[in-house]
């Protein structure tokens, strides 16, 4: 039997769309890097968007919703219209690093043209509730980081919080391991683990981040998972967040949690 | 490909490759023009591309591009020391003398905050412009990044680093509708801004 490459559909139209990122080509184009709701992330050519001579009215920047519609026989295919689908979000400081964040990891982990369900979804709900300043960042991302690992089918799986003898003992530790999950912490702690109390798992299992150390294991558990995918070169938006602080607690904080993974 | 140029003009082709926009076929097209009718410009355009690649560097106090430790407009004793405006690019530097008006100093970083392009903080050298601030010359920053997310971002790392440092007025360039622009033809998020950065009638 002959393997024949899928067909891709020649034309698209009005496929609501995110741009992740985007870099110039030749004098005035733009190659743009989109996460849309049915073909997943894909690049694409956007003509005539950068000079003095380009259309203005709708600009091609990260964190709007758009209606993007592109074909083309091509590798890189061409976009024919860009409509703006919803006011641009004001993403300001660090939460709008924290856009550039989950952008990275995106660009950096999904597949070229590989759908994903629901990523779409929780990528809007992540931008919006970002713009909307009632929740704090971080309970934000560490949702997004789980929703994202399981799209990918890295599911961060916990142990039973009720019923049989699996369920977690808030008074034990466990131990988490990448690729198996977590068990029952006994003995040392081995380097390179990370050991959580009981109590915490359990807050973790159920997505209660609301105390201060869950969300510093929360962060270190989607770090170790999250480093496994992405490999050696590190996340480059995460030195933006290095800055000088701007409440003198967040250092503490920072350092606290650095110091949660022994290595 | 079976057939190919011999080694030297194989060579070259490959090399013309390296400039943006230039891909095989233009590349073969420059390399046979500049070797059947204008020997004398490609041997002018291989001594300039040599002299600049050894001879420029970066400005000690802009780092702007330049063969000299200063560039002329750092080392003009006319202008302002107060002032200080960042902009993103060479390009951006010319475009503000040109619409004139701004007689202060400049630095250019070079690029703009874009972690997917593998650009922090100090690969625009914001830690040289931190330190240079610091040295208490300059009373107003002006920041003047492109009004674009990345630009938004670089802005707001700069603003964030150097407000501790005192007697410092920290501005950004205002954004909005273009002059002869029409109201009803400017996008949703300029006219937000406009209206937001909205100024007060002062004659």
């Amino acid at each position: 039997m002959v393997w024949s490459r899928p067909t891709r559909p020649q034309r698209v139209t009005q496929q609501p769309a995110y741009i992740l990122h985007s870099r110039a080509y030749r004098d005035t184009s733009l190659i743009l890097d989109i996460l849309s709701l049915d073909y997943g992330r894909l690049s694409l050519l956007l003509r005539g968007a950068r000079g003095t001579r380009a259309r203005q009215g709708v600009l091609a920047q990260p964190f709007c919703p758009f209606r993007i519609s592109w074909g083309g026989r091509n590798e890189l295919r061409t976009v024919h219209q860009l409509e703006s689908a919803g006011n641009p979000l004001q993403l300001k400081g660090e939460r709008l690093y924290s856009g550039f964040y989950v952008n990275e990891l995106l660009v950096r982990l999904l597949v070229s043209e590989d759908p994903q369900t629901h990523l779409f979804a929780y990528y809007q709900m992540l931008l919006e509730s970002l713009q909307q300043q009632d929740e704090i960042i971080e309970v934000l991302l560490r949702r997004f980081e789980r929703q994202l690992l399981g799209q990918l089918g890295y599911d961060i799986v916990f142990p039973q919080v009720q019923g049989s003898g699996d369920a977690i003992k808030v008074l034990e530790s466990y131990d988490y391991v990448p690729l198996d999950g977590f068990i029952l912490a006994t003995g040392p702690t081995l380097p390179k683990t990370l050991r959580i109390p009981g109590k915490v798992l359990l807050a973790l299992a159920v997505e209660d981040y609301q105390a201060a150390d869950v969300r510093g294991y929360a962060k270190a558990i989607s770090r170790i998972a999250l480093a496994r995918l992405l490999g050696d070169r590190p996340l480059k938006s995460r030195e933006l967040f290095r800055t000088p602080p701007t409440e003198s607690n967040n250092t503490a904080k920072s350092t606290k949690e650095g110091n949660i993974i022994h290595d | 490909m079976s057939v190919s140029f011999s080694p030297l003009i194989e060579g070259m082709i490959e090399a013309l490759r390296c400039l943006p926009g230039v891909g095989r076929k233009s590349a073969q097209r420059m390399a046979l023009h500049l070797l059947e009718r204008d020997r004398t410009g490609g041997t002018q355009l291989a001594q300039a591309l040599q002299q600049a690649m050894v001879g420029v560097g970066r400005c000690q106090d802009c780092r702007t591009h330049t063969e000299n430790h200063q560039c002329p407009l750092c080392a003009d004793l006319r202008r302002d020391d107060s002032q200080l405006c960042v902009v993103e690019t060479p390009a951006d530097v010319l475009a503000v003398e040109q619409a004139g008006g701004y007689r202060g100093r400049y630095f250019v970083l070079l690029g703009h905050l874009s972690p997917l392009d593998g650009l922090g903080p100090e690969d625009i050298g914001l830690d040289q412009l931190q330190a240079q601030l610091q040295q208490g010359q300059v009373r107003e920053l002006i920041i003047a990044t492109n009004a674009t997310v990345e630009g938004e971002a670089t802005a707001h790392y700069i603003y964030q680093q150097s407000r501790v440092l005192n007697n410092l007025h920290i501005s950004r360039i205002a954004h909005g509708v273009p002059l002869g622009g029409e109201l009803e033809y400017v996008d949703g998020g300029t006219l937000a801004h406009a209206f937001a950065g909205r100024k007060t009638w002062t004659l």
